[in-house]
Parts: structure tokens; sequence; C-alpha cells
């Protein structure tokens, strides 16, 4: 198990204590467009430059969905269970 | 990306006020909000609607422009309601799925008791947000590699904050403790987790 999750705390990035809650979130933002910016260009990458690229964000973000709703459903029956255990 | 879900929080927020429910946001951005920044497309948001004020809260939502992603648009499970929604911002090539779990246990009324103000950048309102013991708490249920993976970073970036007996006692309760233990030793070697 040991090292599976996580890098060792002397290899990981670190993070400010002073680090706001506000700063974080601006720091999302930052890693969101960023991704996301790989992902067209990975997705421009595979239908062409002639191919529609908005069509194919799309789809990408259908299947996605797809996986999310379905351990969506499964995290909640893991709750009803977990609910049950510690008595309601 | 970001910009999309930011207005989508910002309008669900808005949107829930004037209903009076306790909400706080859960998934990706509170995950965020507690220093593990991390990508997500989605807003997950725990709401303490009663289920006698479940059609108000769907009517309220419909008028605001938040579709029901099926049909009925409540789905039971166990003793969990969970609500989903799409929403397409005026003038954006895509929607944004709102995710919205009814709270129905005691865990789940106390996260909502001890949530948190969050600020919405660029939105200029105040939202709020899961402790994060309580995502913590969640996630350990959730129990996916991406969840534990997401817990040992939560234990590590707010370890000095983080109320541990709570933690404990509840992830004692839930059937999680031997879980949150493993993950702990892993995030924070060299230290004991706490115990009940």
């Amino acid at each position: 198990m040991a090292g599976e999750l996580l890098p060792p705390p002397d290899l990981a990035p670190t993070v400010s204590p002073d680090v706001t809650h506000e700063e974080c979130l601006e720091r999302w933002i930052e890693v969101m467009n960023l991704c996301e910016a790989f992902l067209l260009a990975g997705l421009r990458r595979e239908i062409g430059p002639d191919g529609d690229l908005q069509a194919a964000y799309r789809e990408w973000r259908r299947k996605r969905r797809e996986e999310k709703d379905a351990h969506t459903i499964e995290w909640v029956r893991a709750l009803s269970r977990a609910a049950e255990r510690s008595g309601g | 990306m970001a910009d999309l879900v930011m207005r989508v929080l910002a309008r669900l927020w808005i949107t829930l006020q004037p209903l009076g429910f306790p909400a706080a946001v859960m998934g990706g951005i509170a995950v965020s909000f507690w220093k593990h920044v991390r990508a997500t497309q989605d807003v997950d948001l725990l709401v303490g609607a009663p289920p006698e004020r479940e059609e108000e809260l769907l009517a309220v939502l419909a008028a605001a422009g938040f579709r029901a992603k099926r049909e009925p648009p409540v789905i039971e499970l166990g003793g969990f309601r969970l609500l989903q929604l799409l929403y397409e911002p005026e003038g954006s090539f895509m929607d944004v799925q709102v995710d919205l779990l009814l709270a129905s246990t005691e865990h789940a009324f106390q996260a909502l008791e001890r949530r948190l103000p969050a600020p919405v950048p660029s939105a200029g309102i105040e939202a709020a947000v899961l402790a994060c013991e309580d995502l913590i708490l969640f996630k350990l249920i959730a129990g996916r590699i991406l969840d534990r993976a997401d817990v040992g970073a939560l234990l590590r970036a707010n370890r000095a904050t983080l109320d541990g007996p709570y933690l404990v006692r509840w992830a004692g309760k839930q059937g999680t403790l031997a879980a949150l233990r493993e993950i702990w030793e892993e995030a924070l070697p060299g230290e004991s987790a706490p115990e009940p």
C-alpha cells in the first residue's frame, strides 16, 4: 500500500501554509484552463485540422459524464450503507 | 471551462438562497478549496432540502434554467436522494452538470452545520463548502483510488487544522476507519492517526 497513493512527503509539491482558500480556487481555475488547453490540443490532433472541435469536446464530456454518473450512483449507495452502519 | 463552472455555481447558489436550505460545495471544487488543486468539470452540492419541499426546489431550479437530467428528476438510493441537473449558460456551447445530494442522514446534516464560507472567484459571491473532515469522510466512502489519493493529499495539506477526533469518530461509525488509518500512514509517515 505504502507509496501507491502519493509521492513521499519530500518529493511532493509543497503547499504554503499561508495560502488562502481564495488563492486555492484561483489556482484551480489556472489548472482547469491548462488541462483544457492540453485536452483541446489532443482532440484537435485526433480529429484533424478540419474536424469539429466543439463536437469532439462535447463527445468527450458525454463519455466522462457516463463514467462519473456510474460512480456517483455507486457512491450514493455506499453512503446509504455507511449510514446504516452508523445508525442513520 | 473553469469560468463556466464558476458561473454555474454562482447561478445555482443565488437560485437556492431564497429557499433557505443549508448547502455546501463538495466534490472537486471543495477539494481544491482545501489546498489540493485538481481538475473537475461539474458542480456537486450537499443540500439540506426536506422531501416535502422537493417539488418547490425543482420548480425554482427549472425557472432558473436548470433542467433535470432524467425523469423522474430525483433518484432514491437507499436513504439518499440524488438530483442531477444540466445548465447551459447563455452564449456557451456546452452545459455543466450539477449533482445535488439531498441530505438525509445524521452525518450529512452535521456536515451542513459545519460548512464554511467560500468565495466564488470572479462571481463576487460567497458560497459555502464542506469542512475538510467531512469532505474526507465522504471521499473515504467513495473509495476509488482517486478518492483515496484525494484523502491522502487533503490530510497532508490540512493536517495542522484537522479535527482528528471528529474524523476518527465518524470514520469508525461509517466503517472506513481502517482505510483512513492506511491512508494516514502513507500521507503522514511516522505520525499515528488519532484514536477514537
